[in-house]
């Protein structure tokens, strides 16, 4: 094999290792970032604290300006 | 002289991303004065809205919404659901409860997928419109509209592209 054949296999590996690693690290991440969500809605559903309170929408216009 | 070209390519580069910035700030701040968005709190999209309005009837919500330059599309009907559908995001509008003799509305409204960007949502500007445009509606209709949110209950997929 050409030296270069060897430069263009490296680079080819290396793409799909960082797209393996990509793939795993994402669905971990999401996992994770999901599951702590799902807690936290679980908590705010049993003590009920899952509703903002109610306020003017016009009030609501008034104070961005 | 090889090291002067790489300042001056650093130094444009430079100065195109900040004018970029600024043009981007710029147009966010005329959007802003003309009222089509508003500020809104970090990672607004994670709450729904419940509106409860004196709407009239679902006509008039629907040509209230009809007016507005939403920048999306949308279907549906106000008497039950309408969708709205954006390259990075959808929503909808979905009916709660109408009380027909007063003409009392509730609609809940909320972000049912999104795309993030490295900054934020990849159209902050378009989502925050919608939900502006939606908010003047019912304001329109009901200027004592009121509003409350709710947390919504949503799932993050990253995409390793």
């Amino acid at each position: 094999m050409d030296s270069w054949m060897y430069f263009v296999l490296f680079f080819l590996a290396a793409f799909v290792i960082y797209l393996v690693v990509g793939y795993i690290g994402n669905k971990v991440t999401d996992g994770i970032e999901n599951s702590i969500r799902e807690k936290q809605m679980e908590k705010r559903k049993e003590t009920g604290d899952h509703d903002g309170p109610a306020e003017s929408l016009a009030a609501r216009y008034r104070d961005t300006k | 002289m090889p090291d002067m070209m790489i300042y001056l390519i650093i130094a444009v580069v430079f100065a195109a991303a900040v004018a970029i910035g600024l043009k981007k700030r710029k147009q966010i701040s005329q959007l802003r004065d003309d009222g089509k968005i508003i500020r809104r709190e970090y990672r607004f999209a994670e709450k729904g809205e419940l509106f409860t309005s004196k709407i009239g009837s679902y006509v008039e919500l629907k040509k209230e919404l009809e007016k507005m330059l939403l920048p999306c599309a949308m279907k549906g009907n106000t008497s039950s659901k309408v969708e709205f559908t954006a390259k990075n995001y959808t929503a909808r509008l979905y009916r709660v409860d109408f009380h027909e003799p007063s003409g009392v509305g509730q609609y809940r409204f909320e972000f049912t997928s999104w795309k993030n960007g490295r900054y934020g949502y990849m159209d902050e500007t378009g989502m925050n419109m919608l939900m502006t445009s939606i908010e003047k509606a019912f304001l329109a209709l009901d200027p004592n509209t009121g509003v409350s949110t709710y947390g919504l209950n949503f799932k993050t997929s990253h995409s390793f592209l």
